[in-house]
């Protein structure tokens, strides 16, 4: 009868190893995240000069994008990157201008490197004897080929260039003659980028 | 409780407006630029009588200069005013005098200048000018003969010579030039002549 008792216990004991057993049959699904964020950037491209000379034997007047040497300087618009660590700035220089049939221009292209579209805000500050005579005139390159516009309020996307040329009217230089002659003052424009969707446009 | 509720609440909104702010991404490139136009100038910082022939001493000439530009350093002559007018009176004249005017041009301004042109006259109308050597040349000369004399006998010969249209001046570049005033009989006695020389200058480039 101890015998019997024994071997009822080894069997329960057996079933319930079997028991647990059963118990672990499962199944899981799992969820991986990455999360890569966006960014709105604008970036200084390049830059372009324009230089006057004349030539002392003929007198002819040469300009050139680049500086030369041999030839009586006389004027010049010029652009130069300044920027910091912590602001991108570009500053122009339109030294001893004067009418000519072409400009003399100085210019900036802007390149938007931003993964998410942005929208332009144009902020600019003239000194008043200066503003009639500066001209400034943007195009934009979405990869069709430039167009001219007013950039402010409009939307960039990722590898949109934005071309500055800024000069004096020669024509109305020429027109105010002595009234336009040794002229001074600054000027600055803040080409503000943000994220499209926290406005209406 | 309840105003516990309520503060919760607006700090919730405060910072949900916050994050709005934060929200926004933005990046800026900023442009400054400065504007300096050149000027044209030309001027005159000295003149002297060079000769005055006469057989008796009687006349005088006075120089004298109007509407100062600006002081600049010449070569040779140190630091001098500039003048846009040289005004040049010969007091008690008389037929066959001749009086050598030297004077010193100078391009004062920032641009090269370029002479566009000579232009002789009387600005009263009582003489008129006539070029017998226009002054693509130098010298260049002419007289003026009394406005409406069917002969045109010269009163007053001028020559203006180191000087000519097309040339062409650096700044601070000067050169000398002489007026050369030359009396005629036909000259009238007790009377006063005004006449005017202008040189006009241009850009260069143009």
């Amino acid at each position: 009868m101890k015998k019997i008792g024994l071997l009822s216990l080894a069997l329960v004991l057996a079933l319930g190893t079997l028991g647990v057993g059963y118990a672990l049959w499962f199944d899981e699904v799992t969820i991986e995240g990455t999360v890569n964020t966006g960014n709105v950037e604008i970036s200084i491209e390049g830059l372009s000069e324009t230089y006057v000379y004349k030539n002392v034997t003929s007198g002819d007047m040469v300009m050139s994008s680049v500086p030369l040497a041999n030839l009586m300087y006389v004027a010049s618009a010029t652009s130069a990157d300044m920027s910091t660590e912590n602001e991108k700035k570009v500053t122009m220089t339109f030294n001893n201008i004067f009418p000519t049939e072409q400009p003399i221009i100085a210019d900036v292209l802007l390149h938007y490197t931003g993964s998410i579209p942005a929208h332009v805000a144009l902020e600019e500050d003239v000194d008043p004897e200066i503003e009639p005579y500066l001209v400034q005139r943007w195009w934009v390159d979405n990869g069709t080929g430039p167009v001219e516009m007013d950039i402010d309020g409009i939307q960039l996307h990722y590898c949109y260039l934005l071309y500055l040329e800024v000069y004096l009217d020669p024509v109305l230089l020429q027109q105010d003659g002595k009234l336009a002659q040794g002229l001074s003052g600054n000027f600055t424009k803040t080409i503000f980028v943000h994220q499209w969707n926290e406005e209406p446009g | 409780m309840k105003k516990i509720g309520l503060l919760c609440l607006a700090l919730v909104l405060a910072l949900g407006t916050l994050g709005v702010g934060y929200a926004m991404w933005s990046d800026e490139v900023i442009i400054e630029g400065t504007v300096d136009t050149g000027t044209l100038r030309l001027g005159i910082f000295h003149a002297y009588v060079e000769r005055l022939e006469q057989d008796k001493d009687v006349a005088t000439v006075d120089l004298s200069f109007a509407g100062p530009i600006l002081e600049k350093e010449f070569a040779g002559f140190g630091t001098k005013m500039a003048y846009e007018k040289l005004v040049v009176a010969l007091n008690n004249t008389f037929p066959c005098l001749t009086v050598d005017i030297a004077f010193y041009l100078a391009c004062v301004g920032s641009i090269p200048v370029h002479i566009a042109g000579i232009n002789i006259t009387d600005p009263s109308g009582e003489l008129t000018w006539m070029w017998e050597k226009e002054p693509t040349f130098s010298p260049c000369y002419g007289y003026f003969y009394h406005t409406g004399d069917p002969d045109k006998e010269p009163v007053i010969t001028v020559t203006l010579g180191g000087l000519k249209i097309c040339d062409q001046y650096h700044w601070c570049d000067w050169d000398k030039a002489d007026l050369i005033i030359h009396v005629e009989q036909p000259a009238k006695q007790n009377h006063e002549y005004q006449f005017e020389v202008k040189v006009i200058g241009e850009q260069w480039a143009e």
